[in-house]
């Protein structure tokens, strides 16, 4: 290593460094846990620990009633773990030594690096999704409850449909969507993330309005309402969006699509007519299809005897899977999930009555690195104390 | 030559920074052909809360029934219509009221199921089986379903009455289950009950509890039907409507002069979208400008039946007496559900209602506990 690069980065090896940022991460933490009286725990990890910057109100830390305005800036969890990231591989290459005795050091900042790693790759590659299945019914797809999707789908293929689906963060209120094989452009009016369908006669204030469509058969307008915290149990947001398809700087109408159309369909599903040719609407919950499909073939809601307490839910689902020539039933419960191909299916809700099933479906490229950076930390500090109790018995047996 | 170490070490930094540049992209696929669902909205999967705020159309058809005199009726919650307590003792007995989706009527995967809780084989198709009958209610050919499980060394037996009456847009359960010695006590009751039920498209206005206590009526009042949860007494001159919404719980109008007044009652799960977002809906409904805060808008706290109240008071910024309008919400929640009182009016008729509709708040109570 150069000399002029050695002095260059050396500021970013210091230990006060570390430890501005190990309390700068505490704090986070602390603030994080607070955040967490009023937001949810998916929301808190996006907005405190998945973040460069986040603006932490002061009234996190107060009792709510006081209604305490402002809020100060700080590191986010993303850029605390970045500097960490730095600082101590920096630190690595300027300060120490690679020494036979420093073996339990090495090894437990190599536990951390493993730790900070394992997360990154949990924050950029892990999904967790719902697959919600009734009775009887095969699905192919899982669905993240979190983001939305305005999905485009062209049905004048009697074999199958083409989707286009358009994630939740272009839909944005002016924006213009063009894709090479859509015959129109859409042009968002409105988004509201979260909203409230009403009767025309009771909205007030801003709300959004179509002329074609659900809202317009169902007498039905949109007003905004403040994002869901999530602390709640079952609150979600029912995002809506205004949607206008332009074709040849034609206006085609407007629409309204609103995930409660997609989660409690109201008759005739909503489509936009161009060329002769439908196109089916609907803000839905992203979807994620698989290579397998899952057939829900018995739902058990077991209570104890005589009493309406329950013992066990299980779902008895055949999953199929043709590309690894897989074909099989499959009981999961609780406590006894599904691993297949990377994926863990496991029994998270049910459907009222006892119609169907929620199985929750994680994919974690990273859920091993956490296990092998705590060994390796475990490792390194049993060499590094061990080493220093070994030198420490001998000192005196010389003494 | 850069050493290795520089290297790695900057693209160790590239690869941290790129944790923030993740890109959503269109997606374009094909898949297979999906069957359309088409509920109406009291089936909505209970895990969606937030439905329950939306104040679209709900599907009408429901059940009315006759309680017997020793049982209890206590409102629905979640995807249940209702509850009836037949015998309050801990574990209570209790008999419950679920719509469900017309396609959950097959009685094979109803029974199976059933017998599957109380530790029966199951049975197929070409095995009848005992304990079913279909018996004529309302004009519907209604499955009765009998089923009683066997005893073992630490349980009891547990014996099942269930009734499934198809309606026209949802099939309807009624389900009891307990130990065969206090379920037997109570089957024939169980029947006639079942007989009793009738499906109406009729708003939706329960009956009181059978064992609620009288009420006592204020001088020139009138008889009021009143929900499951609630009670009050209705002030002369006032005369119910029928409401248009399933949120709706009731709606009053004052008759005489003051003919533009009404009074609603509405109900939402939750904190019904948050106390702001609703103050500045009512402010647009009378042409007010939203505030940015709580602390910008005038309102009173009292009690409502001994819980914490809101009691919000708006007028319109223009207008004579006659045009000018005025509205008084009263804000309260109990078991998690906040209820809206709301008056709204011209400013001359809501002021000569005030009294009245400040005796009506007083006169409003909650029917079982706060939980």
């Amino acid at each position: 290593m150069s000399e002029s690069w050695r002095e260059t980065v050396k500021p970013l090896a210091s230990i006060r460094l570390t430890v501005v940022l190990l309390a700068l991460s505490i704090f986070l933490i602390f603030a994080g846990t607070w955040a967490q009286v009023d937001m949810g725990i998916w929301t808190t990890l996006k907005t405190y620990f998945r973040s460069y910057l986040v603006w932490i109100p002061l009234q996190i830390f107060l009792p709510r009633h006081w209604h305490v305005p402002g809020a100060f800036p700080y590191p986010g969890g993303t850029l605390l773990g970045t500097m960490l990231m730095i600082n101590l591989l920096t630190a690595h290459a300027v300060r120490f030594k690679r020494k036979r005795r420093q073996i339990g050091i090495w090894l437990v900042h190599l536990g951390i690096i493993l730790l900070l790693a394992g997360e990154g790759v949990t924050a950029l590659f892990a999904e967790e999704n719902n697959m919600t299945i009734d009775e009887g019914q095969t699905v192919n797809y899982a669905e993240d409850i979190r983001v939305v999707e305005l999905a485009i789908i062209d049905k004048s293929n009697p074999e199958a449909d083409r989707v286009i689906a358009i994630p939740q963060s272009m839909l944005r209120k002016g924006r213009v969507i063009h894709h090479p094989t859509l015959p129109f452009d859409l042009r968002i009016d409105q988004y509201f993330s979260n909203a409230r369908l009403m009767e025309q006669a009771n909205a007030a204030g801003t709300v959004m309005a179509a002329n074609r469509g659900t809202a317009v058969e169902n007498n039905l307008v949109a007003q905004e309402q403040p994002v869901v915290s999530g602390v709640e149990m079952g609150e979600i947001d029912l995002p809506a969006a205004l949607v206008t398809p332009v074709a040849n700087g034609q206006e085609l109408g407007t629409w309204m699509a609103s995930l409660y159309f997609s989660v409690v369909p109201q008759g005739t599903p909503q489509e936009i007519t161009f060329d002769n040719k439908a196109y089916r609407i609907a803000l839905r919950h992203k979807r994620v299809y698989k290579p397998y499909s899952v057939k829900l073939l018995d739902f058990k809601h077991d209570v104890y005897l005589g009493t309406n307490t329950p013992k066990n839910f299980s779902s008895h689902i055949q999953l199929v899977d043709p590309s690894h020539n897989e074909n099989r039933e499959v009981l999961i419960y609780m406590n006894n999930p599904l691993r297949y191909q990377g994926e863990t299916f496991y029994q998270a809700s049910f459907k009222e009555g006892d119609v169907g099933t929620v199985l929750q479906v994680v994919r974690n490229p990273g859920w091993l690195v956490p296990y092998i950076a705590c060994v390796m930390g475990a490792l390194g500090l049993l060499i590094h104390f061990g080493a220093h109790l070994l030198r420490f018995v001998n000192g005196r047996k010389a003494a | 030559m850069r050493s290795r170490f520089q290297t790695l070490f900057s693209a160790g930094v590239l690869a941290i920074a790129s944790l923030g540049c993740h890109k959503d992209q269109i997606r374009e696929y094909t898949v297979p052909k999906e069957q359309d669902r088409r509920l109406p909205m009291a089936h909505a999967p209970s895990q969606s809360a937030p439905m329950v705020q939306s104040e679209a159309p709900a599907a009408s058809q429901h059940p009315e029934w006759t309680v017997p005199a020793s049982w209890k009726e206590l409102p629905g919650e979640g995807m249940r219509y209702a509850t009836l307590v037949v015998e309050a003792q801990d574990p209570p007995l209790q008999i419950r009221v679920t719509p469900l989706g017309l396609n959950a009527r097959d009685l094979l995967s109803n029974v199976n199921r059933w017998r599957g809780q109380i530790g029966l084989e199951p049975v197929g198709v070409d095995k009848p089986t005992t304990g079913l009958r279909t018996v004529q209610v309302d004009g519907r050919a209604v499955d009765l379903v009998d089923l009683t499980g066997p005893k073992t060394a630490t349980e009891p037996a547990t014996r099942i009455l269930a009734a499934i009456l198809p309606g026209d847009e949802s099939v309807w359960f009624f389900f009891l289950s307990g130990p065969v010695e206090r379920v037997d006590k109570h089957a024939a009751e169980f029947e006639r009950f079942i007989h009793s039920v009738h499906l109406t498209t009729a708003p939706v206005v329960a009956s009181m509890p059978a064992d609620h206590p009288p009420i006592d009526a204020a001088p020139g009042s009138q008889p009021s039907t009143q929900p499951a949860e609630m009670t009050w007494t209705l002030p002369a001159g006032w005369h119910e409507e029928a409401s248009t919404s399933a949120f709706r719980i009731a709606t009053f109008k004052v008759a005489g002069g003051a003919g533009d007044t009404e009074i609603a009652i509405t109900k939402f799960a939750g904190g019904a979208g948050g106390v702001l977002a609703n103050i500045n809906r009512w402010r647009g409904q009378i042409g007010l400008p939203p505030v940015g805060s709580l602390n910008e808008q005038a309102m009173q706290h009292g009690t409502v039946a001994g819980l914490p109240a809101d009691r919000l008071d708006l007028s319109a910024p223009t207008g004579g007496p006659a045009e000018r309008k005025r509205m008084i919400v009263v804000t309260v929640a109990h078991n998690e559900t906040t209820y809206f009182i709301k008056m709204t009016g011209s400013s001359a008729s809501v002021d000569t209602n005030t009294k009245a509709f400040d005796a009506f708040i007083t006169s409003v109570q909650f029917t079982g506990a706060q939980s």
